[in-house]
């Protein structure tokens, strides 16, 4: 879940770590612990899902940004469209309740 | 990095101390790289504290990020590296359980210099650990690591406790029976006085445990501590009864067996026959 989280924050755009952490923070109902997200881009970083760029900072020592590989968007692409079957078929299930 | 309190200081490198211990046998992972967002992190998180940042406010930040444990899944890292990682990071009570274990599986391997190093060790780290432990439920997983040594050494002090008076007495026999042996030629096999041995063995022991009911009662909280924590939980007035009742029982048994050998001729005789009856 929270790879599926991370790889979407970072879709289309380039994220620093803390960042990352800020959007995740922004989402309602999401609980994590923070830290749980380094070992998880480090992980994606790693099977090559996610690359890093060092750029310099105004605020400070250079900083690292995160941004999706070729793998990573298509991989998302799996994700987002199993993500959207479950979503409807649990809004299916919850529609019937409802009537 | 701001500048922190001392003790702020100190909760932040105990916490960054158990990532490093946590990423580092865990394959899949760059720990350097982890160690060094996490860093970035909680610099960015106090960027807007005030010198020198208290304690309240690492802490909060530091339980934002998690326990390091939660960070890398179990499966990644093998039971070897898990129980050096309870060593080198884990709370005092486990390093305590752990090392006493490991002095007590070391000992096997040493024989010598285990049982007598190595085993008594364990057993004072074994009771160190018990000590800070208040509550014997919350021991849990550590009675696999910490009891062994302790029921071992229980087991050699309680068998010396209950049956200490019938060593003597079958050392004292043994000894007696060669004596004889040597003085007297005629005599080459095992006598039969041993039954009588053992008749004496029993009704000693049996005043013993009588004796000892009465003293455990008397001293019930030193005997609990001695054998912490096995005896918290036992009732020592109905443990100390059935001493009592067994106390009876053996001397019975042992008057019943003398004045069966008393009736007969055999063994009666041979000790008429050195003046000893």
């Amino acid at each position: 879940m929270l790879e599926f989280c991370i790889l979407n924050a970072i879709r289309g755009t380039s994220l620093y770590g803390y960042d990352i952490v800020r959007t995740l923070r922004g989402i309602e109902g999401l609980v994590i612990s923070e830290g749980t997200i380094y070992p998880i881009l480090s992980r994606l970083k790693r099977e090559g899902f996610v690359k890093t760029t060092i750029r310099e900072s105004s605020e400070g020592p250079a900083r690292k940004y995160y941004e999706l590989t070729k793998d990573g968007e298509e991989m998302l692409d799996e994700m987002n469209s199993y993500w959207q079957v479950i979503k409807d078929g649990t809004d299916s299930i919850i529609k019937e309740h409802k009537k | 990095m701001k500048e922190l309190s001392i003790s702020a200081r100190e909760c932040l490198n105990a916490y960054l101390q158990k990532v490093r211990a946590r990423l580092r046998w865990a394959n899949s992972l760059d720990a350097d790289e982890i160690e060094r967002d996490i860093c970035e992190h909680i610099e960015r998180d106090l960027d807007s504290a005030d010198e020198p940042v208290e304690y309240e406010t690492v802490a909060e930040v530091l339980d934002r990020l998690g326990s390091p444990e939660q960070w890398v899944p179990d499966g990644e890292i093998s039971w070897w590296r898990k129980v050096l990682m309870r060593i080198s990071s884990g709370p005092d009570d486990w390093r305590l359980a752990y090392i006493s274990f490991g002095l007590f599986v070391l000992a096997f391997f040493q024989l010598r210099i285990g049982m007598f190093i190595f085993i008594p060790l364990s057993f004072i780290v074994a009771r160190g650990a018990l000590s800070m432990t208040d509550d014997l439920d919350q021991l849990k997983g550590r009675k696999v690591l910490l009891y062994p040594v302790l029921i071992l050494i229980y087991a050699i002090l309680g068998l010396f406790l209950l049956a200490g008076p019938a060593f003597g007495l079958v050392g004292l026999a043994d000894g007696f029976e060669r004596e004889i042996i040597k003085n007297y030629d005629d005599i080459k096999e095992s006598l039969d006085y041993w039954w009588w041995t053992w008749v004496i063995i029993l009704f000693v022991l049996g005043i013993w445990w009588i004796i000892l009911s009465g003293i455990s009662i008397a001293f019930d909280k030193f005997f609990k501590f001695i054998f912490k924590p096995f005896l918290d939980k036992v009732n020592k007035k109905k443990l100390a009864l059935t001493a009592i009742v067994a106390g009876w029982l053996l001397i019975l048994v042992a008057i019943g067996l003398g004045w069966i050998f008393g009736a007969s001729d055999g063994p009666a005789n041979l000790f008429k026959q050195f003046g000893l009856m």
